[in-house]
């Protein structure tokens, strides 16, 4: 039975084909003409989605042209995983990131919203999975924060770039304030935060409910 | 059959292509801006560079460089996931993920060729395809995924050989007797999804042998084409995936 | 104009501006505090910029003055916010939380004079920028509470 080994890197089709092309002057006519036809079977790669890179803004584009170009990768990205998503959660985080980046709002010296920290913010919403979702906001580097707020407990996490997360936790005891902060990869922060009761943070029981 | 068995299906895109025998004047593509803004508010020019290097007795053993490029639009809703691509010699109409349906897929396809036609006016039609890309999200067991558990197709290797880290296969078959091509590809992808690994299939059907010409044969052809798909689909997953399209 | 000092005393107070991403809210977009990264230098920024409050001599009106003061030096979206932190306050949490001994000094501009910076900020303590989110800037305005200045 074939099995397949998840790694994190990436992998690339043409991989195959650049081994041919190194080993070409070994192969005899016959084997390249074979490379030739299965390279030829190649689809077009899609032509419905823009590059996954996050533009870079310009300086040359207006402001709103940059803030959309980040916008539009960044709903292209949902699309990947829209199949797992609530319906009215994607529409409410759409209209929070437009709101982020609505250009009446926006700090000078600012970045948009980068797709490598949304790639990580996605994964861990649909690891976590929570029934009540998080204000939103953004770092100066264009890191997304999310934050929960229960009573006066908070719970807030910035989603880095190459999967990673730091979060912060401020807890009200009745002898006094507790934080707790941490900074993991993206598949650790379930692990990080199981310690501080997560139904404290994603339930949605009363405002007022109270850290145990 | 216009159903959606499933409640979360695979899809991350959906694509209903017709190609063009001779290119489309560069008015028209610029006028589709106007034509499809109540739809596609967002518009952006897209360039394709198709680069071709060549060596023979005849350049004296120099490479000569080809650079062909076809510039066109991309116009997209508000949510990015409605879209359409003007190329010279091609109409695109493209949905990403969640996949509305069949019914509403092909029902904008179907408004935005009227809208695209009024302007372009009749040109050969010189191929018709219908091309899903579905990105299978599988659950690990210590960090491996049994593929033929949830596919049908994929690159079936000797046991001996033990897990492979990533693998790509491609197949082409005969036209059917409507003409109808199916190509696949499937390969493993790095996932989105923590805890995953993921298996792109990614089935084309198209006809490029005498495609229809006039509307009402291109819209039934595309709804054969949309079932041929769907069998193939079905094929190449096993129950077990569909479970997780249910999940 | 204030006799020229190299600290701004304890018992005063700064105002930060905070932009609408760097508020804290909550799913629906209603706003309940502050981000920790409201007060985050930037990694070019010797300083965390801010406003003395007390530079304002009427203390009816020294907050109102204060905004206004910040909307004469910079662009203030609609949707933003200030943040007010008493000075000894921010002293003793930098202390407290992060270890860090920072100055909170006068850095007057032409067009804001009362401009200042908290100096020696760590950048990078999420922990110690949290502290100062709960505990050190405690009072928050939204600037659609404050009317425009009346040009003369």
């Amino acid at each position: 039975m074939t099995s397949i080994v998840v790694r994190a890197e990436r992998t690339s089709l043409g991989q195959s084909s650049d081994l041919l092309t190194s080993l070409e002057p070994a192969l005899s006519l016959q084997t390249r003409e074979i490379a030739r036809r299965i390279q030829a079977l190649q689809n077009q790669p899609s032509l419905g989605s823009p590059s996954a890179d996050t533009p870079h803004p310009s300086t040359e584009k207006p402001l709103h042209e940059n803030l959309f170009d980040a916008l539009a990768a960044v709903k292209v990205l949902t699309s990947q995983v829209a199949m797992h998503l609530n319906s009215d959660w994607r529409a409410k985080l759409f209209h929070q990131l437009d709101s982020l980046h609505d250009p009446a709002e926006w700090e000078e010296g600012d970045l948009p919203v980068q797709q490598a920290s949304f790639a990580t913010f996605l994964k861990a919403m649909l690891t976590i999975n929570p029934a009540r979702h998080p204000g939103l906001g953004l770092s100066h580097a264009g890191n997304l924060v999310a934050a929960w707020t229960t009573g006066k407990d908070r719970l807030t996490i910035e989603f880095m770039l190459h999967d990673r997360v730091r979060w912060v936790l401020s807890l009200h005891y009745e002898d006094g304030l507790v934080r707790y902060a941490g900074d993991a990869p993206v598949t650790r922060l379930a692990e990080g935060l199981a310690k501080h009761d997560p139904e404290h943070w994603f339930s949605r029981a009363p405002e007022n409910r109270e850290h145990p | 059959m216009s159903e959606q068995p499933y409640r979360r299906p695979p899809i991350t895109e959906a694509i209903i292509e017709i190609r063009y025998a001779a290119p489309i004047e560069p008015v028209h593509l610029e006028r589709g801006d106007v034509d499809f803004r109540p739809n596609y508010p967002f518009q952006q020019p897209t360039v394709n560079y198709g680069v071709a290097v060549g060596v023979s007795a005849s350049t004296g053993n120099e490479p000569v460089t080809q650079v062909n490029r076809s510039d066109g639009r991309r116009l997209s809703s508000m949510d990015q996931t409605e879209l359409i691509l003007l190329w010279p010699q091609s109409f695109i109409v493209a949905q990403l993920a969640p996949y509305p349906g069949w019914d509403n897929f092909f029902g904008r396809f179907a408004r935005d060729w009227k809208t695209w036609k009024r302007g372009v006016g009749y040109r050969k039609v010189a191929r018709v395809g219908v091309r899903f890309i579905n990105r299978i999200d599988i659950p690990q067991v210590n960090r491996v995924i049994e593929e033929a558990d949830y596919l049908n197709a994929y690159a079936k290797l000797p046991d001996e050989f033990g897990p492979v880290i990533a693998y790509g296969v491609q197949a082409q078959f005969l036209p059917d007797d409507k003409g109808c091509r199916l190509t696949l590809n499937s390969a493993s992808v790095p996932s989105p999804l923590l805890d995953h690994g993921s298996v792109l299939l990614d089935l084309d059907v198209g006809v490029e042998t005498n495609p229809p010409q006039n509307d009402e044969d291109i819209y039934t052809l595309l709804n054969e084409m949309r079932a041929k798909k769907n069998a193939a689909f079905e094929a190449c997953v096993t129950h077990r995936a569909r479970e997780l399209f249910q999940r | 104009m204030p006799p020229k000092i190299a600290n701004i005393p304890d018992e005063d107070h700064v105002m930060r501006h905070v932009p609408w991403s760097k508020l804290r809210k909550d799913e629906n977009d209603n706003v309940l505090g502050f981000l920790p990264h409201a007060f985050e230098r930037r990694p070019a920024e010797d300083y965390l910029s801010v406003s003395w409050v007390e530079y304002y001599t009427d203390p009816a009106t020294r907050v109102r003055d204060a905004v206004w003061g910040v909307r004469q030096a910079r662009a203030v979206g609609g949707k933003s916010a200030f943040a007010i932190g008493n000075v000894g306050k921010i002293k003793e949490t930098c202390l407290s939380a992060g270890n860090a001994k920072v100055r909170v000094v006068p850095e007057p501009k032409d067009d804001w004079p009362a401009h200042a910076g908290i100096r020696r900020l760590p950048r990078d303590d999420l922990d110690l920028l949290e502290a100062l989110a709960t505990d050190a800037f405690t009072e928050i305005v939204l600037n659609e509470t404050i009317a425009p200045q009346n040009k003369e």
